[in-house]
């Protein structure tokens, strides 16, 4: 049984050993790349489902890497940083990474992270019109957004802000990310209109807004929509 | 100067008053019927107006009395006699007593404000070449320095110094003059300096000729008579205050010499005393300044070694978690040749990550001052030897050779130094081409021995040459991985020179050198 391809980028031979032999249990067609250079080389080869990358290699940069790949390729990408590489991190999630993980992680973290990437790399999700998670229904076509089956009002930019979130539901999504895809490239560092909407939003759709349950914060990257129920 | 202080002297006043006037009577006596008593009279009475111009109104009243005695007695008829015949000379006499007290009272006033005005000027100029001094002196230390060489040039005393430490703990600061002015206070001058600040007042020792005037600021001390072997000191000690804050005190060295503020050093003592004041307080900044920038120093290289062992720490961590966490997950039927790997994983990421804590251990013993080198006599061979084996783990793959004369012995603390050879022989690791070789040499040289970690790789940038021994420094070729947290090679140089040997790095394209160089080992019976 040869599952979904994973391609490990990581300098650390030990731990690329114990990734590869834990993911493997799980099914999992495993390679590995030590470099930039044989990592972008391998992923040519080998055709990864998810690629797993380190910030840190011998020769290139992670971020570099992750535009070189971004160039022809929408395969998800998870970081694999340390703490201390916030900057790196979130440049790295500019350049098109999907997710990141802190090292040290726990297995079952990663399964997670991966099982999310696979179901966003696939091509279902894109072409879905509709998006459920928990007591929230948004309908892409008819615009219409539901929570517990009552219809909510949002603005046209709330909408837009929403159904980027949700259509990403899963990936982390920096502060700039977010601006130039909704409000557009000149408001990449209008941090405060961005908190404003979401709160706004965060308002209409949760329970306790204080406490999200739907549009989460990454501590010093940005917003993570909760992971979508699965599409039935 | 000295002498010229002798002469002004009252009782020398009065010996030149009786001298001059049995002079003048002699020399006219024999002459008095053609000179005729008036013109005598004035020859006395500007003898008189001399005496009282030269030595103040008191000694000229007494030089009034005594020429008209002489007057009375030697000229005016009857002869001899200080009987006075008729009311008319009667008159003349106390005309003439009169004329001379008044005249010569009114020169001595003269005279004493116009030295009051020199002395002022004097003044007025000490203090003036003062703040222009202290201006000048950007260097708080300096800027004492420069007052204690005008108090002494403005009093013309033996030595001047500035002493801080009102605690109690009086330490010299600085000084000028004599040698002697640089010594410090012995028991009985910081007595003296603590009554100093504790009256905030001036305390005097000795004869140091400040006159102690008519204000209290100077006064005489109740401190003990010096022992008698020691010679006579002649002390004063001014406190400096700045806002009613004692910071420390002026200590002059008597005698002083003949200046105009002999008599009263007050005002100029003052103003010495409070531009002091505000050097030292320049100076306490100035200290309090450096004790913040050592903190903030000190609390970079803290923040410096956090981020820097962060990803040291957190990369085997790494490894741990994923070996311990999927041995955990019993969604999966591992085989046992997976346990074994994860298990592995685990062993040699645990290894790492105590390596790389002891590093900062040892760092941190090396700067604590926390490692006392046991030197003794160590077979060269068997240090290199040792050192190869530690590093086998992460030399695998590696030719490492060792090539030492078995004779050879370095006298030295055995585990510091293999520690040293050991994070030498990582750093080959490191940094050389896997597959390379890595050679570990040894010879004597004189009366040292020179152990050498020698790798065939690329070699250190020469910008980066003078800096790998540097905590935290790491070669930073572009885009490259910067591995280790910089320490290892920053505890090398700590341990050989704990052990009072040297390090050095020669490197080129062909490779990396590492020469340690310790001292030979007296040759004695070799069992090799």
């Amino acid at each position: 049984m040869m599952g979904p391809r994973i391609l490990i980028v990581d300098d650390e031979p030990q731990l690329r050993r114990a990734l590869r032999r834990a993911l493997e249990g799980h099914g999992y067609d495993v390679r590995e790349a030590e470099d930039g250079v044989s990592a972008l080389a391998e992923f040519q080869a080998f055709k990864p489902d998810v690629v797993l990358l380190d910030l840190v290699l011998p020769d290139m940069g992670g971020v570099e890497v992750c535009s070189e790949l971004r160039r022809d390729h929408q395969t998800p990408i998870i970081v694999l940083s340390v703490l201390g590489d916030e900057r790196t991190k979130i440049a790295a999630l500019d350049q098109g990474a999907d997710d990141y993980l802190t090292k040290p992680f726990a297995i079952g973290e990663l399964l997670a992270r991966i099982r999310v990437a696979l179901r966003r790399g696939s091509s279902a999700r894109a072409q879905q019109s509709q998006i459920k998670a928990g007591e929230l229904a948004i309908d892409l076509e008819r615009r219409l957004v539901t929570l517990r089956g009552q219809a909510v009002h949002l603005t046209p930019t709330e909408y837009s802000l929403l159904k980027y979130l949700a259509t990403n539901a899963g990936k982390a999504l920096t502060h700039p990310m977010i601006l130039r895809a909704v409000w557009g490239a000149e408001y990449a560092d209008d941090f405060h209109i961005l908190r404003t909407y979401i709160n706004q939003l965060r308002s209409k759709l949760e329970a306790d807004p204080a406490n999200p349950t739907l549009i989460l914060t990454d501590p010093g990257v940005g917003y993570r929509f909760a992971e979508p129920d699965p599409i039935s | 100067m000295r002498a010229l202080a002798f002469l002004r002297q009252p009782r020398v006043g009065i010996a030149a008053a009786i001298g001059t006037t049995a002079v003048l009577t002699a020399a006219l006596a024999p002459f008095q019927d053609e000179v005729g008593l008036l013109n005598e009279g004035l020859l006395f009475l500007l003898l008189t107006l001399l005496v009282s111009s030269t030595w103040g109104w008191q000694v000229g009243l007494f030089a009034a009395v005594l020429t008209n005695l002489a007057l009375n007695f030697f000229f005016v008829p009857p002869l001899h006699r200080l009987i006075v015949h008729g009311p008319a000379n009667v008159f003349a006499l106390f005309v003439f007593l009169l004329v001379s007290v008044i005249s010569g009272s009114l020169l001595s006033t003269a005279r004493a404000a116009a030295r009051e005005a020199r002395r002022r000027q004097a003044e007025t100029e000490v203090l003036l070449s003062l703040s222009r001094t202290m201006i000048g002196r950007t260097e708080p230390r300096d800027a004492l320095i420069a007052l204690c060489q005008e108090v002494v040039q403005a009093f013309d005393a033996r030595g001047a110094a500035v002493l801080s430490g009102a605690d109690g703990s009086w330490t010299l600061l600085a000084f000028a003059g004599a040698d002697s002015a640089g010594r410090q206070p012995d028991a009985e001058e910081r007595a003296m300096a603590g009554r100093a600040v504790a009256e905030g007042m001036s305390v005097m020792l000795g004869q140091t000729g400040l006159s102690t005037g008519r204000r209290p600021r100077i006064v005489r001390p109740r401190v003990p008579v010096p022992h008698a072997e020691e010679p006579p000191r002649s002390i004063a000690f001014v406190p400096l205050q700045v806002g009613g804050r004692t910071l420390g005190v002026l200590r002059l060295d008597g005698p002083i010499g003949e200046t105009p503020f002999r008599d009263s050093p007050n005002r100029l003592l003052a103003a010495f005393a409070s531009e002091a004041a505000l050097a030292l307080q320049r100076v306490e900044l100035a200290q309090a300044a450096a004790h913040a920038d050592a903190l903030m120093q000190a609390d970079k290289m803290k923040s410096a070694l956090l981020a820097s062992i962060s990803h040291d720490l957190k990369t085997p961590l790494a490894g741990i978690k994923t070996g311990v966490s999927s041995l955990l997950d019993r969604s999966v039927n591992w085989s046992p040749e997976d346990v074994q790997a994860f298990l592995e994983t685990i062993d040699s990421q645990a290894d790492r990550l105590n390596q790389v804590i002891s590093n900062v251990l040892d760092l941190n013993r090396i700067e604590a001052g926390a490692v006392t080198p046991m030197p003794k006599p160590v077979r060269a061979r068997d240090l290199l030897e040792e050192a190869r084996n530690r590093t086998a783990p992460v030399t695998a793959g590696r030719n490492v050779c060792v090539d030492v004369p078995t004779d050879v012995r370095v006298l030295t603390d055995e585990s510091l130094i293999l520690q040293a050879l050991v994070n030498l022989v990582e750093n080959a690791a490191k940094y050389s081409t896997p597959g390379g070789s890595i050679r570990l040499t040894g010879s004597a040289r004189g009366s040292v021995v020179e152990l050498s970690v020698e790798d065939d790789g690329p070699g250190i940038a020469p910008e980066d040459v003078p800096h790998v021994f540097e905590r935290f420094y790491r070669a930073s070729e572009p885009g490259t991985r910067v591995k280790g947290s910089g320490l290892g090679l920053a505890i090398v140089k700590g341990f050989v020179e704990l052990c009072g040997g040297s390090v050095r790095v020669e490197s080129s394209a062909a490779g990396t050198r590492f020469v340690v160089t310790l001292p030979l080992a007296e040759q004695t019976t070799l069992s090799a």
